[in-house]
């Protein structure tokens, strides 16, 4: 057989780019004192390197700095640290609020800000989270490429090799990508389905778990009764699956604000930044999120303003009632009297304008 | 136009520049990294097919060395043990994702000697077929033969990158040749890139 030309990429550009991450990486790993290299051990034979894993796979293999000091108090923190498992290997890696498992060729950098989030880089590879539940914490987020997943308190698998994919076992995390913000509940994974052959695929109808794939979108009921649900009318087939993602979205939203109101008011804000069709809602139920269960009126009036700026014309009557309720929470009388006052004469026979006219009294 | 002699410099003793490495003099690590990065570069993406996993792979394999320097008794060659581990990093790589898909970046790497749009549609389009065929191999099999058949080294030294006997080395490439040929014998494409040399 002759000798198979494959010439390798050669460019200066290239050899600079993986100079400069090289010696990044090295220059992390000197910062980390307790660096504990592992380079898989001389492969003499495949059946004794897989007894050789079997053994060995909990206890060797595993390349893991960290950095000195405990995490757990949540102070700032100088540097990151950097996790390696080789192939064959993986690593159990406690981290402030979270556990995690990395996998078998796995390579992280985790690192504390000084706000107590944790974010973890992960460059290759998978990492199991097992995180606790973030109540009012700074967030929890793994960063794989351009798709960034925010944690809601729940476990879940981040992929990154060799296209990023987001496993969730229980709870819901925020998937953020080139394209869209995803809620990933638990059973769910996003993308439903990696192309990475080179073929096109079969042109086949995706089968009905793999919906997931679409982004969802939190439809939060109307607040006033007599308004009409937004019920889409596009085709049949694209309107079911859009229904069903709403009221699964709808669930979540509303369980999250049960158990996790500042988890569900990142959900909410994370909506209004991607801009889809629902942000309007979202921007609503966020501003009665932040008045109702974050105790926050000021920021329900904030709220109130950017969907009167962004979204005029949406929610007018409900806004101008919280307005009301906002001022009020606030034990601003002549401001709560002055927006009663203003919702009155925009709706005089509005849903609330028995208890508007007596403020203003 | 007269002639001056020039004196070249003359190349670093192995021992000089690992004991720098080691000490953990950073101009020597780069020096030893762009002495040896384009035979690595190579040797890894030959075996791998995919430029953007390659790159990944020779960072892996140059932290691999510089981390290991210091077992690095000097029973061989240098260059020999860093190809070791480049090897064996690409191997893992492999063997971790299983029989991967072709990947899709070989487009666009390959240098055609043609040079015309044609030739490089139809020898990338060749080498893609090549190692979807590659990718059917055991991961053993695929880079036995990709170091002898594409990296062109002798089954020597690929008994001695993959650390296995010159016959278990032997037997592995003369398999995948064999897997290669009968699926060859079905894709001219394929055919014309692996065929027999004319004697």
């Amino acid at each position: 057989m002759k000798k198979i030309i494959v010439d390798p990429p050669v460019s200066d550009t290239r050899r600079d780019r993986v100079e400069r991450q090289l010696f990044a990486q090295l220059q992390a790993v000197r910062l980390n004192d307790r660096a504990d290299a592992v380079i898989p051990p001389p492969r003499r034979n495949r059946r004794a390197i897989g007894l050789a894993f079997a053994a060995c796979a909990a206890a060797a293999a595993l390349y893991f700095t960290t950095r000195d000091g405990d995490h757990r108090g949540g102070g700032p923190v100088a540097s990151p640290s950097r996790v390696v498992t080789p192939v064959g290997g993986s690593s159990q890696v406690s981290v402030p609020g979270a556990r995690l498992d990395a996998k078998s060729d796995t390579n992280f950098v985790w690192q504390e800000g000084t706000d107590g989030s944790i974010t973890i880089t992960l460059e290759r590879g998978a990492v199991d989270c097992d995180v606790d539940p973030r109540k009012g914490k700074a967030p929890f987020r793994v960063i794989a490429g351009d798709v960034k997943v925010t944690v809601v308190g729940t476990r879940f698998t981040v992929t990154r090799t060799p296209n990023p994919r987001v496993d969730v076992a229980h709870g819901t995390v925020k998937v953020e990508a080139p394209g869209g913000v995803w809620l990933v509940e638990a059973g769910q994974r996003w993308p439903a389905a990696q192309t990475a052959s080179v073929e096109p695929a079969a042109e086949e109808p995706p089968a009905a778990e793999e919906i997931e794939m679409d982004p969802v979108q939190v439809h939060r009921r109307a607040p006033a009764a007599k308004k009409p649900a937004q019920v889409t009318t596009a085709t049949p087939g694209p309107a079911a699956e859009q229904r069903e993602l709403e009221e699964r979205s709808y669930r979540v939203a509303l369980g999250l604000e049960k158990t996790d109101p500042h988890a569900a008011a990142e959900l909410y804000r994370a909506i209004v930044t991607s801009g889809k069709s629902n942000a309007a809602t979202a921007l609503y139920a966020l501003a009665e999120l932040h008045l109702n269960k974050l105790k926050n009126p000021r920021a329900t009036l904030d709220d109130l303003d950017e969907l009167t700026q962004k979204f005029p014309g949406k929610f007018q009557e409900e806004a101008a009632w919280l307005r009301v309720q906002s001022w009020r929470a606030m034990g601003k009388r002549d401001e709560a009297r002055g927006a009663a006052a203003d919702y009155l004469r925009q709706f005089p026979h509005g849903t609330y304008a028995e208890p508007a006219a007596r403020l203003t009294k | 136009m007269g002639l001056s002699i020039v004196e070249r410099p003359a190349p670093e003793d192995d021992a000089q520049l690992i004991a720098a490495c080691v000490a953990g003099d950073a101009a020597a690590q780069r020096r030893l990294f762009r002495r040896e990065y384009p035979r690595v570069n190579a040797t890894v993406y030959r075996i791998v097919g995919s430029a953007k996993d390659t790159d990944d792979l020779v960072q892996e394999t140059f932290i691999a060395v510089f981390r290991g320097l210091t077992r690095f008794r000097g029973d061989a060659k240098l260059s020999t043990w860093i190809d070791r581990i480049a090897v064996r990093v690409a191997f893992h790589h492999i063997r971790g994702r299983g029989r991967p898909a072709v990947p899709l970046d070989l487009v666009g790497d390959l240098e055609s000697p043609g040079g015309a749009t044609d030739d490089k549609a139809h020898a990338r389009d060749g080498l893609r077929r090549l190692y979807a065929a590659l990718a059917e191999l055991s991961p053993e099999a695929r880079t036995a033969f990709a170091l002898f058949a594409i990296d062109g080294r002798s089954i020597s030294e690929v008994a001695q990158l993959t650390q296995t006997s010159f016959v278990a080395a032997k037997c592995r490439i003369w398999r995948a040749r064999r897997e290669v040929m009968k699926r060859a014998a079905q894709d001219p494409v394929l055919a014309e890139m692996v065929k027999e040399e004319d004697r």
